[in-house]
């Protein structure tokens, strides 16, 4: 009786979403219903009473507003900008060049962001209208880098892969070595999306870039020095230990504003402006992980885990039917609920399964923490195109983006299924290590 | 009403400027606390419980009326293009009004907590040092509150059939 | 009737395989099958939403972190201050109960929040994990320790080491990027929060222990329906999961911890008799700074007598623990019969 509830809970959400109530009221709507129905109306109050403040007031998110704002300060004072010239002068020849270089940007910093919001949020104010201006279609720029942001989850730092190595008890430092070949494998994915997109559909990715006659390869390094000073700020500082990926957004943020200052570009139109739409974009973004975390603990009511206790366990499966069933789940799952609410349901269920079954549980938390990053890009529910849809909102409406996400999808599900069907490749550096 | 219009405008840029501030200093206070630890090894005691009990209750909160006023929510427009315009204007209004009852019971049951939390004083214990936590739980009944007042004003020019309020982003 | 319960952690964590699924087992044998529980895991209700959850009964019972709640709760408050006092693990889990049920301004005050408290339970002792090796007192100069609580913070500085706040999911990537230099913590931290992986060296100096846990607060609009029997039931079934989780928590984990640190090379330092008398010293000196404390901060002008009230508690149950030695179902009974066989229940919490 529970579990049903819950079904209808996502078909009473599908339908709100598609009469246009803002995501994060349809999301708080349905859960404020279903708990009523399921354990009375002074609980359901309750989760819409504490769940605001005790999702808000979170260190680690923090970094998303700060991220955010190193990113519109980075794009309205120009810091970036010469990065992309010597980069169009540079990838002339590559078809996609710049949207392949958009997403290696996205895994190189990666490496310095702990999760995939803050990586899309710090990349999508710099790479998108670069991208809009070079002729590349505005839905297919902002989908490359909604998903290019995932990398941020996928390649260590990884807050997602801490928590799943706490909650398995397993080496943290081993599911991240297995990260980074997920995460690598990812990029070259992507990479591929766009070469064959760019081949089979130059109306979207153009084949030659546009504007890049224009600058001599001399003015194009002379331009990008702030962007390496700014780069140099956050990658020496995590490296040397001075910051963590959760500090690190506060610190490039105020690398960006000083840069900007120091070369004369902080206008009071470009202090102004930044500000402006970071505070936007987070308070928009927060309103949605609000809602998505009331209907995780909706979910959560339902009784969701004993269901996919259920549909998993039981049967004598093999296991690429195992992998099948797994994967789909995430997939389902991922449409609607935040990362780590969907982590918290499902790793009690399979992960005595999983040991019962022989797998590396390693292995395993590289392909969750992967399978919950596509969460990130689906619909209706993806917060990686909510917040690009923010910070590039003049270019693409959300099912713009969903749509320039759906080929990007794809290469997702063939990383996916190297990494069952492969799983050596994703031990290779864990099994060095040790 | 354009009165009226105009001081609701006024209240949320004003919010918003403050929301912007609670921006600023985090990420001073972020910066400063990485530098005193890596520099002089004494960082800035209870930064974390500041940021969390702060910051991010005013950059989260705040903003929410401003948000709504500029229509920066996020919705997925799949029937956007398909639907005729007097059938908008009755989904906006729908909408608008189903968004302020949600805002409204959120600020009504927050105000609860905040003054509960008030008056016991709540504070927590970081380092010796006592950060007391009960002001900013008058934040969500704040931007809630506001928020509500925002979209119930959206309904009323909705439902009175003025101009169906454009996508803005810039303030 | 089936109670909604949430631990508030993961299944692996010992708050829920050694307290809340124990309550599911002990609860229907206790109360012949009149009371079941049904386990609302962390994503239904976190840490810090258990007290709003309660309220507004999401849940029915739920573990309670008291140390969010000083202002709230001022003699758990004054409990959790005195935990440089804590040695022996089954000693402060009794020492706590005994402190809070015998005490009826404790009970009153609980009932400030809406709750029932049903008991507390203790971590292993306290050390200095750390990625820089600690052999001496003058090791833990400069040393960035995160420190899980007031009073560990002031242990750190007393001993001239630089006392970091975090949250404790941060400590793996704080030290991991070398902001901290390691944590104050129970060896179990080695394999809750993966620190295993990161720690070098662990001077094995008793800091102290964390007790002040209320570890099934039992809404009081629940406690209030069910029948004296059943009340009795859930306290007894309730003692006996405490006992298990200190035992957990207290002993087992910390053994489990060490052979995992042995294998992952980590060394293991015996303290000096001269860092061993200076942190017994400031364990002593710092109870009279947790009653000044207690005074100035949550309003409790007798502090002084609450905190030697509280000594005395650790000393009579050092005595009992003494005789039975780490044993739960032993100290379960002992806590029964002291405490809970005390308790009259058609009044206990209402
Ligand atoms: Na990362
Ligand atoms: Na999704």
């Amino acid at each position: 009786m529970s579990l049903e509830v819950g079904f209808y809970g996502i078909a009473a959400l599908l339908l709100l979403l598609l009469l246009r109530v803002p995501v994060a009221i349809a999301l708080m709507t349905v859960s404020f219903g279903g708990i009523a129905v399921l354990l009375g109306v002074t609980p359901a109050l309750g989760i819409l009473q504490n769940t605001p403040y005790s999702f808000v007031s979170s260190w680690t998110l923090s970094a998303v507003p700060m991220f955010l704002l190193m990113g519109f300060v980075a794009f309205h004072a120009g810091l970036t900008g010469g990065l992309f010239e010597a980069a169009k002068v540079l990838l002339k020849r590559i078809p996609g060049g710049l949207a392949i270089s958009s997403i290696f940007a996205c895994s190189g910093f990666a490496a310095v962001s702990g999760s995939s919001l803050a990586c899309a949020a710090a990349m999508g104010r710099i790479a998108i209208p670069e991208m809009v201006k070079a002729g590349y279609r505005p839905s297919f720029a902002c989908g490359s880098i909604a998903a290019g942001g995932t990398i941020g989850a996928l390649i260590p730092p990884s807050i997602l892969m801490i928590v799943y190595g706490v909650f398995a008890e397993t080496s943290i430092t081993q599911v991240f070595m297995g990260g980074i070949a997920i995460g690598v494998l990812t990029a070259i994915g992507y990479s591929i999306v766009v070469l064959l997109t760019c081949w089979l559909r130059p109306d979207i990715v153009p084949r030659a870039t546009i504007g890049s006659e224009e600058t001599s390869l001399r003015n194009a390094i002379v331009g990008v020095w702030p962007a390496l000073v700014l780069i140099l700020i956050v990658f020496g500082g995590l490296f040397s230990g001075i910051f963590t990926a959760t500090e690190g957004g506060a610190v490039g943020a105020l690398g960006a504003i000083v840069i900007s200052a120091v070369t004369g570009r902080l206008t009071r139109k470009v202090a102004y402006d930044s500000l402006l739409e970071t505070l936007m974009t987070a308070a928009s973004l927060f309103i949605i992980g609000i809602g998505a975390a009331m209907f995780t603990r909706f979910l959560g009511i339902t009784g969701l885990s004993s269901f996919i206790a259920s549909t998993v366990g039981g049967s004598d499966i093999g296991y690429f039917q195992m992998m099948l069933i797994i994967v789909v789940i995430y997939f389902i799952l991922g449409m609607f609920m935040e990362p780590f609410g969907a982590l918290l349901i499902t790793l009690p269920v399979f992960l005595p399964l999983l040991e019962a079954a022989d797998v590396s549980l390693i292995w395993f938390g590289v392909l969750v923490v992967k399978l919950l990053e596509i969460g990130m890009i689906t619909p209706p529910v993806g917060l990686n195109v909510f917040v690009i849809r923010n910070v590039a909102s003049d270019y693409a409406s959300v099912t713009q983006i969903f749509r320039g996400v759906t080929t990007f999808l794809l290469a997702d599900f063939v990383v996916v299924a190297i990494a069952i069907i492969f799983p050596q490749i994703v031990m290779l550096l864990p099994n060095a290590l040790k | 009403m354009q009165r009226l219009s105009d001081i609701i405008e006024r209240i949320v840029r004003l919010l918003a400027l403050l929301g912007a501030l609670g921006v600023i200093a985090m990420m001073l206070h972020v910066a400063l606390d990485v530098t005193m630890r890596g520099l002089f090894g004494a960082p800035i005691p209870a930064t974390v419980e500041i940021v969390s009990h702060y910051y991010m209750v005013f950059i989260a909160f705040l903003p929410l009326a401003w948000v709504e006023r500029r229509n920066g929510m996020v919705s997925v427009e799949v029937l956007e293009g398909l639907l005729p315009a007097p059938l908008l204007r009755v989904s906006d209004l729908l909408v608008a009004i189903l968004v302020t009852a949600i805002y409204a019971t959120i600020a009504i049951i927050t105000w609860k907590t905040a003054m509960t939390n008030f008056n016991s004083g709540s504070f927590v214990i970081v380092l010796n040092y006592r950060i007391p936590t009960w002001p900013t739980y008058f934040l969500p009944p704040a931007g809630f509150g506001l928020a509500a007042f925002v979209t119930a004003w959206r309904a009323f020019e909705t439902l009175l059939g003025a101009v169906r309020p454009e996508q803005v982003h810039e303030s | 009737r089936e109670l909604r319960v949430g631990p508030a952690a993961p299944p692996a964590h010992p708050a829920n395989s050694h307290l809340y699924q124990k309550l599911v087992e002990y609860l229907p044998e206790e109360s012949g099958g009149a009371l079941t529980a049904k386990i609302f895991g962390p994503e239904v209700v976190s840490l810090p939403q258990v007290k709003d959850a309660l309220q507004s009964q999401v849940i029915e019972i739920g573990n309670l972190l008291p140390l969010y709640f000083p202002a709230e709760l001022p003699n758990m408050a004054m409990a959790g201050e005195m935990a440089l006092s804590g040695r022996e693990p089954h000693v402060m889990g009794a020492a706590v109960t005994e402190f809070i049920v015998s005490c009826p301004a404790c009970i009153e005050e609980m009932k400030g929040l809406g709750v029932v408290y049903l008991g507390s339970g203790s971590s292993g002792a306290y050390h200095v994990l750390s990625t820089k090796p600690v052999n001496t007192a003058e090791d833990l100069k400069g040393l960035r320790l995160r420190s899980g609580g007031a009073p560990f913070s002031r242990w750190a500085e007393h001993f001239g080491a630089v006392p970091v706040s975090l949250p404790v999911g941060d400590t793996f990537e704080s030290i991991s990027q070398g902001t901290i230099d390691g944590s104050i913590a129970s060896l179990g931290d080695l394999l809750s929060f993966r620190l295993v992986e990161l720690v070098k060296s662990i001077n094995m100096v008793v800091v102290g222990t964390y007790h002040a846990t209320s570890n099934f607060t039992v809404a009081e609009q629940t406690w209030g329906s069910l029948s004296v029997d059943e009340r009795k039931a859930l306290a007894r079934a309730a003692n006996r999961a405490n006992a298990d989780f200190t035992q957990r928590w207290g002993y087992e984990i910390g053994k489990e911890a060490e052979a995992a640190a042995n294998e992952a090379g980590i060394e293991f330092v015996a303290p000096d008799a001269g860092l061993t008398e200076a942190a017994e010293a400031y364990a002593q000196e710092d109870q009279s700074i947790a009653a000044e404390l207690s005074r100035d901060r949550f309003n409790m002008d007798d502090a002084d007598q609450r905190v030697a009230r509280f000594l005395e508690l650790v000393e009579k149950w050092t005595a009992i623990v003494e005789e039975t030695g780490p044993d739960a179902n032993a100290i379960a009974a002992k806590v029964q019969e002291e405490v809970w066989d005390k308790v009259d229940f058609s009044t206990y919490g209402l």
